[in-house]
């Protein structure tokens, strides 16, 4: 559950930066301001590092670091082409993958 | 410091780029989608072989288990079972031949039960072009063909270099098809660049190391090959023959266990590798992981005649070629991360599969608008008989291995007979075809089909899928679950585009000049 938590917020985070990002073609009108889409790419970014850090609960060290590198490609590749063709549900299951995170990080916690 | 190519650089580099990706694109497509399916080798080994779905047998020693399988012969190899299921199993090659084998041990029933299911390894070793009939020339030259894929990803980089950030969020799939194979060949090989660069490296050295191996004998060992294997160490498979001495029978197999893991406690055994057994000077290599530590590959070498420990090899106590052949192995065959990783890792590689792709259709979108060409053509037919036909000989590998007894002995030559032959059917269909694009969702959409029965298929031979009436394993309903999830993707393509090529046609982008043309940005 807690790798899931983590891959989670991974493709929470890639959402974001694809929505914020300065000319991308799926980019939410939200973060049209500069400093909008700047606070954007650090939430994201603390999304990743939080990621890394749940990961690092289960396995520790390279592996946390490659895992959620590999999970930021990967959702990064399909969010990118995704999000102009279904750009609603893009954004919304980016935003549902938070709250689905925090309860997945919480189980994990729980049952160890 | 400008990034801007000169005019001239960018035009070499980008016919460089073009050509290599063109030349090496169907093999490596075919390395990259088997790649993708030998992600989850373990799972699939679990699915089609009963015997693994069962739990292992207990209380019972492990030199009882190896008695089973006498007479031995000098070199084999003996495998525990994994995770608490299945049985003990040995294999070798037969002596004076290339034919490896193997056999389950059923100590409970004092058996032998030979290997009778090879699908999944019939994938894994066509992942690396590896088969006995064409032996290690063709692996060779899938290694090269892999430093071409290189080439191509430093070029690709090169020419991109001056707005490679706008090439990561850039796709326009409301623009023509020129454009949209363009964007999608760029957001796919630009985000997946890092895996793709891995892979590539990693994957070149595992398939090259023997040939690398024997090639450095000379200049580095004086032609000391021993010596050579002995600095190597887990880099070679298939150390040089030697002498062992005269007879003397080995220690029971679960001495020589407690002595490894005596010598090394953190030791979770998992194999082991007899060379020279019931010989004086024999060896066993005690094989397994140290858990915690990153890529935790270890051995621990005893002679087997006395339990002396001759060498240790751990994460921590190794030589720095170990630990080098340790991460390229740990890093190409994904020992981190669990399911979840290899799931994103499959994502990469299916986006590696359409850069690829996506490569040879801009190839094809570029000429087609000057003089029509039959080697163009050709390489149209054959993409689609490549790409579709080998998802679609999978799906057909799966069924047959479902389909026949598992008792029979001819099935696993019946499996790979099932393997090529639909392959080459593909080929045949889609150079014979009119239209490439009518050859992809007639074969993406028949293997569609043969994905969704593999599973109904399954129930033959197992109870424990999706399907199956017995007690359910996650493992092998994941796989079931796995493969209709396939066929609902491949369906969805194959209407896709079919209903593409039936609606109204969209003006195709301006075509470059015919004589010499630049590569264009779009195409860039």
């Amino acid at each position: 559950m807690t790798q899931l938590a983590a891959l989670l917020l991974v493709y929470a985070a890639a959402a974001l930066a694809c929505a914020a990002a300065r000319s991308g073609r799926a980019r939410l009108p939200l973060f049209a301001a500069p400093a909008r889409a700047r606070v954007a790419w650090l939430v994201s970014l603390l999304l990743w590092a939080t990621a890394i850090a749940l990961w690092h609960r289960v396995e520790p060290g390279a592996p946390a670091l490659m895992a959620t590198s590999v999970a930021l490609m990967a959702s990064s590749t399909w969010v990118t082409l995704l999000a102009p063709l279904y750009p609603r549900a893009l954004w919304t299951s980016g935003v549902l993958a938070l709250p689905i995170a925090a309860l997945s990080a919480w189980i994990g916690a729980a049952h160890g | 410091m400008s990034w801007k190519l000169s005019r001239h650089a960018f035009t070499r580099f980008w016919d460089v780029h073009a050509w290599a990706g063109v030349v090496t694109s169907l093999v490596l497509y075919v390395m990259f989608f088997l790649g993708s399916v030998v992600l989850f080798y373990r799972p699939l080994t679990i699915w089609e072989e009963p015997i693994l779905q069962a739990p292992a047998p207990t209380g019972h020693s492990l030199q009882a288990a190896l008695e089973l399988a006498k007479p031995l012969p000098e070199e084999f190899y003996f495998y525990l079972p994994y995770e608490g299921n299945g049985l003990p199993k040995i294999g070798y090659y037969l002596p004076g031949t290339s034919e490896w084998y193997m056999w389950w041990l059923d100590v409970e029933r004092g058996a032998t039960v030979p290997q009778r299911e090879l699908a999944a390894a019939y994938v894994y070793d066509l992942h690396y072009l590896w088969n006995n009939a064409t032996g290690f020339w063709l692996q060779y030259g899938g290694g090269v063909l892999v430093f071409g894929f290189l080439l191509t990803l430093v070029t690709g980089v090169l020419i991109h270099l001056q707005n490679l950030v706008p090439q990561l969020h850039r796709f326009r799939p409301e623009r023509g098809r020129r454009t949209l194979w363009s964007d999608l060949h760029k957001v796919a090989g630009v985000m997946g660049l890092p895996f793709q660069l891995v892979y590539a490296l990693t994957g070149a050295l595992l398939v090259l190391s023997p040939l690398l191996f024997q090639l450095s004998v000379g200049p580095l060992f004086k032609g000391d090959e021993q010596r050579a294997a002995d600095t190597a160490g887990a880099l070679v498979e298939d150390p040089p023959p030697r002498e062992y001495g005269g007879q003397a029978p080995a220690l029971p197999l679960d001495v020589l266990v407690e002595r490894a893991v005596a010598a090394e406690p953190r030791l979770v055994v998992e194999s082991f590798i007899y060379r020279g057994h019931g010989r004086e000077h024999g060896s066993v290599d005690v094989r397994g992981h140290i858990e915690g530590a990153t890529f935790g590959d270890a051995t621990v070498t005893l002679t087997a005649a006395t339990g002396a420990v001759e060498l240790i090899e751990t994460p921590d106590a190794e030589r720095s070629v170990a630990t080098l052949a340790r991460w390229i192995h740990g890093l190409h065959t994904v020992h981190y991360g669990g399911l979840e990783v290899r799931l994103m890792l499959w994502l990469l590689a299916v986006a590696g599969c359409i850069t690829i792709l996506t490569g040879n259709w801009i190839w094809l979108e570029r000429r087609r608008a000057q003089q029509p060409s039959r080697i163009n053509g050709l390489l149209a037919r054959l993409t689609a008989g490549v790409g579709a036909g080998a998802v679609l000989a999978l799906g057909v590998l799966f069924l047959a291995s479902r389909l026949m007894p598992l008792e029979w002995p001819g099935r696993l030559a019946a499996e790979e007979i099932v393997l090529a032959s639909s392959f080459i059917a593909c080929l045949v269909h889609a150079l014979a075809a009119q239209s490439s694009a009518a050859v992809w969702w007639r074969l993406l959409g028949l293997a569609g089909v043969v994905f969704l029965a593999v599973p109904l298929a399954a129930t033959l031979r197992s109870p424990a899928g999706l399907f199956g009436m017995g007690p359910r394993l996650p493992v092998v309903v994941g796989v079931d679950v796995g493969l209709l999830v396939a066929s609902a993707l491949l369906f969805s393509l194959a209407a896709g585009i079919r209903r593409a090529l039936r609606g109204p046609q969209r003006a195709p982008h301006p075509a470059p000049p015919a004589a010499h043309p630049l590569p264009t940005r779009v195409d860039a």
